[in-house]
């Protein structure tokens, strides 16, 4: 079976709707960051304490807040996770005299006492102090600017700066819009979630220098066309490539989301929305950056022949 | 055949001969049944090969086997570093002894930093059990209560420093929001407890201003009977705990002569209408006799009040020495026992006790006096310690987690692989052959260095098997391309693997960045991921690089002009 074989797409020429299209996503998820005043964070990074608990036979959702209220607690979220009968208790402050630490039991004991006849099961209980949520949450921002100063730097190493520059724009993008969407859809950023950032990150680039590499062997083969040419010839060289591989790792990313089970549910869902938008900018954002700033380097030098 | 070839050719089964060998006991413990374990039990020499198995098997995470994770911070602001370190050397040795005593199976206890210490408990689920057995200072001290003329005088001067800075603010300064429940209510309620005020103390006109009046003891109930049941004759509202002890850290309660320290009890009492009180008492400041002189404690029941249990512990002779010369000497007064700075019972010494043998009394279930005794016996912690994170999975989130994980996996692993044979057909084989051996391999290496698989560390492994197929694309997209040129198969199947050498290389060091920073940031479950990722990145290569190479070279070999099916 032959997939795309010789195609000859406009990609370059077709940026000016990329980049529409592109600007509004970001825009869209920016304007949602500033509404929600910033990136939903999870205990993680707050600090504050999460309780799975299984409580059979399944109540409403407002029982579950009815027991908590009745034992004395205020400030929490309760949300449905994976099955009608499972909850996630969420809480940030101190609650019913308790620091947030030790509340997780006295919450237990809140449900099992007012909600009589139902069995209660903690299954999952994380504690975060507030200190070590700083902590973690300077560590994160620290090892994703990391990541896109190392990445940059091998990059500009293998290929050249300019190279580092269009990628790092694509991988700014990717993360953009994946923020924006979790912000969107009121999804927090935990731990797990920056794993799945740091992934997209080393993963949205492997497109990238694909289409990069073949960028730099062309050149050299075909010196007469121009670079934007040279540019749109090899993002359709590599286009069958591109597309089988993010399709198959779209795919074990979707059964991630689909069987892996909630606890891993949003991580896969960050996944899955990365592989596609890193495929997306490799071609529609990385490759018109670098034809971009090739133009104006070349302008510039003309600009300084002509000054002479 | 080229030498290289058969050298690959031999690198390639020696590697899968040994990922297989290595897999092996992961495959056999996972299929041991529990019939297979009731067997065991009689039958030592197949108990022996289940351990051998369990032990070579790949190690699951805490989040799969479900367990605690919990991160203590030792209070080191008064130390010096060498202290602190030392601090630390002596906590981690306590903890370890503690959790080898509860009876935990593959404890983990290691140092983070210079402050904190990681303890790992796998398959232990008593979440406030184990917080209490790791995060207890477990400092047991036995002081005197000081008698009621004490108690009146230190309250009375308690509540004059508190109405002059209450004068001089115009207000009641400093405590604020004070729940102030009123004897009244006590009285009121249904309960046994008769209410006296203490001599000199106007106990029963609360509320009618006594707190501006006596700002600290109008808190307090005063009752003469609470000396018979509690040792103490105060008690106070329990909801009032915090404010108490906020007002005993202000100023204000520099007036508490130097000797003498208020301390309230471990536990609150139901005094009816489900209110509780805990007991307030004033003892010595300074310990008649502290834990460090305890040889051995263990629990036992109670004998005059079935159904409890109390700590019988042992001193040694400098301790017996004390111990016998402190009850001696206070015949007839009470006795605090307390624990980390909160009092577990106050009994009256009715004689000396000689020979360093005694007990704790109190309210515990077997448990709780098991546990004590434990902590005792451990010994006291140097430093205080706090804990800062903790996360525990239940056992049956951990095995549904890891039927999902495994699911996913074979969904993912089922899709991609029809998809890759439908794409490439017959060289397809050779794809899914390559992606079966990554697998293979992943695991294998996970198993044999003992690493850690961990739910994130599953979606790595099937992340990998995704982008395994990529280098494989990689390649036969080449080969085609190579192919439409006009080369031979033999020829295209040469400069296919060439040119995509470099690329995948040079795609998958970025990935392996990003893997490598995860490893540095991320913790537990996360650094599972990474660990997965990063070796499913190297074995990614190896099985395209080398392992379809070998086949597909073996495949064209006496076929330079044959067809080539992609």
């Amino acid at each position: 079976m032959e997939l795309l074989t010789k195609t000859s797409f406009k990609f370059i020429e077709a940026s000016r709707v990329s980049l529409i299209i592109s600007s509004v996503l970001i825009l869209v998820g920016i304007v949602s960051l500033i509404v929600h005043g910033g990136p939903g964070l999870s205990i993680d990074f707050t600090g504050g304490t999460i309780l799975q608990v299984r409580i059979t036979p399944a109540p409403e959702i407002s029982q579950v807040r009815d027991a908590l209220n009745a034992g004395g607690f205020d400030d929490f979220q309760v949300q449905d996770f994976g099955s009608p009968d499972e909850f996630l208790i969420t809480f940030r402050k101190t609650q019913g005299g308790t620091e947030g630490i030790d509340a997780a039991e006295a919450m237990k004991n809140a449900l099992a006492k007012n909600m009589s006849g139902s069995d209660v099961e903690m299954r999952r209980e994380e504690s975060v102090g507030p200190k070590i949520g700083g902590e973690l949450k300077m560590a994160a921002l620290n090892s994703v600017v990391a990541a896109l100063v190392l990445i940059v730097l091998y990059i500009t190493v293998r290929f050249i700066f300019r190279f580092g520059i269009a990628a790092i724009v694509a991988l700014v993008h990717d993360v953009l819009i994946t923020l924006g969407l979790f912000s969107i859809l009121d999804k927090e950023i935990s731990l797990s979630i920056i794993a799945a950032f740091l992934t997209i990150i080393g993963y949205s680039l492997n497109d990238t220098i694909v289409v990069f590499d073949r960028i730099r062997e062309n050149m050299r083969l075909r010196r007469k066309e121009s670079y934007a040419s040279v540019v749109n010839r090899s993002i359709n060289e590599t286009l069958s490539r591109t597309i089988v591989t993010s399709l198959t790792t779209l795919m074990v990313a979707g059964t991630l989301f689909v069987f892996g089970g909630p606890v891993i549910h949003d991580f896969a869902f960050a996944l899955c929305i990365g592989v596609f938008v890193g495929t997306y900018s490799s071609i529609f954002v990385a490759s018109p950056v670098l034809v971009w700033w090739h133009g104006r380097t070349v302008n510039d030098i003309k600009r300084k022949q002509l000054a002479m | 055949m080229n030498r290289s070839l058969t050298t690959r050719a031999v690198v390639v089964i020696v590697v899968i001969a040994a990922s297989l060998i290595g897999l092996w006991p992961t495959i056999q413990a996972s299929r041991v049944t529990d019939e297979m374990r009731q067997t065991a039990l009689t039958d030592t020499a197949l108990a022996s090969k289940i351990e051998s198995w369990e032990n070579r098997a790949i190690r699951k995470g805490l989040d799969l086997e479900g367990g605690m994770y919990i991160v203590l911070e030792i209070d080191t602001e008064d130390l010096t570093d060498t202290q602190a370190r030392d601090a630390m050397d002596r906590v981690t040795e306590i903890l370890r002894n503690r959790v080898d005593q509860f009876g935990v199976s593959e404890p983990d206890i290691k140092p983070l930093g210079h402050e904190r210490i990681i303890v790992q408990l796998p398959g232990l689920q008593d979440v406030e059990r184990a917080k209490t057995l790791i995060g207890s200072t477990a400092r047991l001290e036995f002081r005197m209560v000081r008698p009621v003329e004490d108690v009146q005088s230190v309250l009375d001067k308690l509540d004059e420093a508190f109405r002059t800075t209450a004068a001089v603010r115009g207000d009641l300064g400093g405590v604020p929001d004070i729940t102030d429940v009123g004897l009244d209510e006590i009285v009121d309620a249904d309960d046994p407890l008769a209410l006296d005020a203490l001599p000199g103390q106007p106990g029963a006109d609360a509320g009618d201003g006594s707190s501006t009046e006596r700002p600290f003891s109008s808190l307090i109930f005063a009752d003469a009977s609470f000396s018979q049941m509690f040792g103490t004759p105060l008690a106070i509202d329990s909801r009032n705990a915090s404010r108490i002890l906020e007002m005993l850290s202000a100023p204000e309660a520099r007036v508490i002569p130097r000797s003498m320290e208020f301390m309230l009890d471990m536990e609150d009492f139901a005094a009816g209408d489900g209110k509780t009180i805990r007991p307030l008492y004033l003892l010595d400041s300074r310990a008649g006799l502290t834990g460090d002189r305890l040889t051995g404690a263990r629990g036992a029941p109670n004998q005059d009040r079935p159904g409890q249990f109390q700590v019988h512990f042992n001193l040694d002779r400098k301790g017996a020495h004390e111990f016998s010369k402190l009850t001696g000497e206070n015949v007839g007064r009470q006795m605090a026992i307390t624990l980390d700075g909160k009092v577990k019972s106050a009994p009256r010494i009715n004689g000396k006790i000689p020979g360093g043998d005694s007990v704790i009394t109190g309210s515990f279930t077997s448990v709780e006096a098991n546990d004590l005794a434990l902590l005792l016996r451990a010994g006291a912690l140097p430093v205080d310690v706090q804990i800062v994170e903790e996360r525990t999975v239940g056992p049956s989130l951990g095995k549904d987690s890891v039927t999902q994980g495994f699911n996913a996996a074979l969904y993912g692993l089922v899709i991609v692989m029809l998809f890759v044979l439908i794409l490439y057909r017959v060289v397809g084989l050779v794809v899914v052959f390559a992606l079966s051996a990554n697998l293979v391999i992943v695991m294998a290496v996970l198993a044999q260095f003992g690493l850690v698989l961990t739910l994130p560390g599953i979606a790595g492994i099937i992340l990998t098997i995704g982008m395994a197929v990529d280098a494989n694309v990689l390649i036969n997209e080449r080969i085609k391309e190579e192919l439409r040129r006009g080369k031979t198969a033999r020829a295209a199947v040469d400069s296919g693997y060439t040119n995509a050498t470099r690329t995948i290389i040079d795609a998958n060091v970025t990935t392996l960045i990003a893997a490598v920073i995860l490893w540095w940031f991320g913790t537990g479950p996360i650094q599972g991921f990474a660990v997965t990722l990063t070796i499913g990145i190297f074995s990614s290569m190896f099985t395209a690089l080398v392992m379809t190479r070998v086949i597909m070279e073996l495949a064209t070999r006496n076929r330079a002009h044959a067809k080539l099916s992609i």
